[in-house]
């Protein structure tokens, strides 16, 4: 995980501050490393295999009750960086206050998914009217 | 986010240990059994939707991910969570429960990925049962869910234990299995009682989930309010005391020099703490402290009997050359450290004790200082004078106030005038020292006032005044004698030989008539002098009369003033020769009827060559005797305001030439040459 960002989905500006009615656009981006060592007078790299993968998206409201999941399938290779975009429309009736986005990156499901990274993408936007 | 190439590479690495795991497990659900999975508590056996589901896991790997994923009853994942084992291993993890999933059962899976082991539970979602409206068979008595009791509302300190007791909890058809509490600060324990220690302050729902022997769940939570202390102790104890204590001892003696002895009637945590210096420094402590200052620290008050009994243990060393028998202990409370109610001193056993109620404990911390002699006060000497004053008057009323006591101290003496306070002052005074104090009170209403000064007892008088009454003397006029027109000044003195202030107006008249009102006010024994003028043009006598007092004068018209006419009425002898003196008389008359000084010059040919003056009472005349004289031949004018008369200057006959027969010789000379000539017919 390298970066998560929440746009407005009618302009696809950044920006933290909704109201109900309104579409934000969740941008996650991906970056698939490599490792390096180090050894006296030279570098050695290893690069891995295409690795596939789903992409988890949660938003809870702030009663931390979910209002959005959301997951797909994609395939990243060595050094590559990958751009997902989901959108979540917020209901008419929805709770004002913050809500919180997590994006997560896993082999597979559970019960024998492992997370690609143990960075969980986080942030949050507030719902104002 | 991730861009440093540290994190990157602790991703790199995650992802490549993550890889392996995934080809050794994939698929491998048999792999499990070799590792310890997690546990996995849900605080409820079942939930209705919109309820908040409280999972707990603990035995997991401490510090390393745990991912928990629930899948609605199709199998289908509806929610997925990352994160992290705290440090002893647990998680902790709520989530309400949308109205949107549908009921039924839901597989909860927690998995330990350092482990490489998981846990699957079932997450019952259910509407709440109702029971039918009849049953054919008598029904299986079902497991009644057991009773959870977290204790009462606490407040804790920050970095202190805070004790929960969980034995008020019951089952009512079975027992109690397991206790699990959770702090709301991430961590959770669990067991009947429990303490846990707080970082931050703030306000925290601490949940108790308990589970029978049937596996029915019941839950409650209690709210614990966390508080920073003022300073940070250098010592202390806490210790949870349960229900119903009676003379419980919380013994601090080796950490605190302290101990307190208790009643309650429901759990309750105790702290007793030590503080190196007086927490609030803007707080002086009172003379003579020692220099330790305890916090006795009860985080529930309702769960207290009151008072509770407090030791403070102290050494000879640190109370020499103190009195002793006069420790006390002191609280802190509000800016300023007081004495507690009840507190003594055993000094045979080197302890100070107090009963400290409630109000007192909230206002811990608390010293041991030496108890000051009380200052007291003696008022005696009530003076008030004069006893007796016109409205207006001040009266001065004075107490002689005397510290009796053995320490300095303020008094306050009030002045009460007619069982109202009318006054208060506050001396200091030294011990046996005295003072007088004195109060001026001024009243405008007549009466007689009850002076009360702390119990002593007089009275002042503020006597009716007389009316005011009016007295007219010294009435005079400026002058006997006026001309037409001409005022005169009057004047007559106005005396209130009464008491109240009052006004008095005066009429004066003149010749019967009245030509001016005066209004004059003057205070009780006071005079004014009223002033006014009067005048006629009418010659006579005339009388001014005020309210019966009658002075007169006389207007008389003057005479005309002094008028001086000139006239020269004599010039002798009018043909005079150069240089002779000429004879001027000058008529003077004074022609008014004043007697005046008259003054004039006399001009020859405009200049002034002499003048005189003098003086004539009116109608005189008087001839005033001049002379002038001249060189030069010719006429001469004299003058004197404007009366003009002439002589002439001419040379003596010796001194003329005869042109006359000089003349007549030349005449008879031409007559004689004319007649020659003809006679000689030359012509």
């Amino acid at each position: 995980m390298s970066e998560v960002s929440t746009l407005d989905a009618s302009n696809n500006n950044t920006e933290t501050s909704f109201v109900r009615g309104n579409t934000v656009r969740i941008n996650s981006t991906i970056e698939m490393a490599f490792e390096y060592v180090n050894y006296p007078g030279s570098y050695y790299y290893y690069f891995t295999n295409d690795v596939s993968f789903k992409i988890i998206v949660t938003i809870s409201d702030p009663s931390k009750m979910p209002v959005f999941f959301s997951y797909s399938d994609k395939v990243i290779s060595a050094g590559d960086s990958l751009y997902d975009m989901v959108d979540f429309n917020i209901p008419s009736g929805a709770t004002v206050g913050t809500y919180y986005v997590k994006v997560m990156v896993w082999s597979v499901w559970l019960p024998n998914g492992v997370p690609l990274s143990i960075f969980v993408g986080e942030m949050t936007f507030s719902v104002t009217t | 986010m991730v861009h440093d190439r540290r994190r990157v590479r602790c991703c790199v690495l995650f992802l490549v240990k993550s890889m392996l795991i995934l080809s050794l497990l994939s698929g491998c659900f048999s792999l499990r059994a070799g590792a310890t999975p997690p546990t996995v508590q849900l605080n409820k056996a079942s939930y209705d939707k919109g309820e908040t589901v409280t999972v707990t896991v603990s035995a997991g790997t401490a510090d390393d991910v745990v991912m928990l994923q629930i899948n609605n009853p199709s199998g289908t994942p509806v929610w997925a969570v990352q994160d992290f084992f705290s440090s002893t291993g647990g998680f902790t993890y709520q989530i309400k429960i949308p109205t949107s999933w549908a009921y039924g059962d839901y597989a909860l899976i927690v998995r330990d990925v350092d482990a490489g082991s998981y846990e699957e539970v079932t997450l019952k979602i259910q509407e709440p049962y109702q029971p039918p409206p009849s049953r054919p068979s008598r029904p299986r008595p079902a497991n009644v869910n057991p009773v959870a009791d977290a204790g009462p509302d606490q407040t804790a300190l920050v970095g202190r234990e805070v004790f929960f007791d969980g034995s008020g909890s019951s089952d009512s058809d079975g027992s109690i299995q397991t206790y699990y509490w959770f702090f709301d600060d991430g961590s959770s324990d669990s067991g009947v009682k429990v303490s846990h220690v707080y970082s931050n302050a703030g306000e925290y729902n601490v949940t108790l989930s308990v589970i029978d022997n049937g596996g029915a769940t019941g839950s409650d939570t209690t709210l614990v309010t966390v508080e920073t202390l003022p300073l940070e102790p250098e010592s202390g104890v806490d210790e949870g005391v349960g229900a119903n204590e009676t003379g419980y001892l919380v013994n601090a003696t080796s950490e605190a020099g302290t101990t307190v002895e208790i009643n309650t009637t429901d759990p309750v945590t105790v702290s007793i703490l030590k503080y190196s210096e007086n927490p609030y420094p803007d707080v002086p402590v009172p003379a003579n402290s020692l220099p330790t200052v305890i916090d006795v620290f009860v985080s529930n008050h309702e769960s207290v009997v009151w008072p509770i009994y407090v030791e403070r243990h102290y050494s000879d060393s640190e109370v020499e050359g103190l009195d002793e028998s006069r420790l006390a202990l002191y609280y802190y409370m509000g800016g300023e450290w007081l004495i507690c109610r009840e507190t003594g001193v055993y000094a045979d056993l080197n302890i100070v004790w107090a009963n400290m109620y409630e109000d007192e404990v909230l206002g811990s911390p608390v010293l041991i200082a030496v108890r000051p002699l009380l200052a007291a006060f003696q008022v005696t000497g009530l003076a008030i004078s004069p006893a007796q004053v016109e409205p207006g008057e001040s009266v001065t009323i004075s107490v002689d106030i005397q510290n009796v006591g053995s320490e300095t101290g303020n008094y306050t003496a009030t002045l009460m005038i007619d069982d109202e306070v009318e006054d208060n002052e506050t001396i200091t005074l030294d011990s046996e020292a005295s003072a007088l104090v004195t109060f001026i009170v001024i009243k405008t209403e007549e009466g007689t006032f009850a002076v009360e000064v702390d119990g002593l007892n007089g009275s002042f008088t503020v006597r009716e005044l007389a009316p005011a009454e009016f007295e007219l003397s010294d009435f005079d006029l400026s002058a006997a004698t006026a001309e037409p027109g001409e005022e005169i000044q009057g004047s007559v003195m106005i005396t209130n030989t009464g008491e109240k202030p009052g006004t008095y107006s005066i009429e004066v008249k003149q010749d019967g008539t009245l030509i001016q009102t005066i209004s004059v006010s003057v205070n009780g024994g006071e005079s004014k002098t009223a002033v006014f003028t009067v005048s006629s043009e009418d010659e006579g006598d005339h009388t001014v009369k005020v309210d019966g007092l009658t002075r007169s004068y006389t207007v008389i018209t003057p005479p005309t003033p002094a008028e001086f006419q000139y006239e020269i009425v004599n010039v002798s002898p009018r043909e005079v020769e150069p240089g002779e003196t000429v004879s001027i008389d000058v008529e003077v008359a004074n022609v008014g009827e004043s007697s005046g000084t008259y003054a004039f010059d006399l001009l020859l040919d405009g200049d002034v060559i002499d003048s005189s003056s003098g003086n004539l009472t009116g109608g005189e005349e008087t001839l005033v005797f001049l002379t002038a004289s001249s060189e030069t031949e010719g006429s001469h004018t004299v003058e004197v305001d404007g009366s003009t008369d002439t002589f002439t200057v001419e040379l003596p006959p010796t001194q003329k030439i005869p042109w006359l027969w000089i003349d007549l010789a030349i005449i008879l000379a031409v007559i004689g040459v004319v007649y020659y000539l003809r006679k000689k017919k030359i012509i």
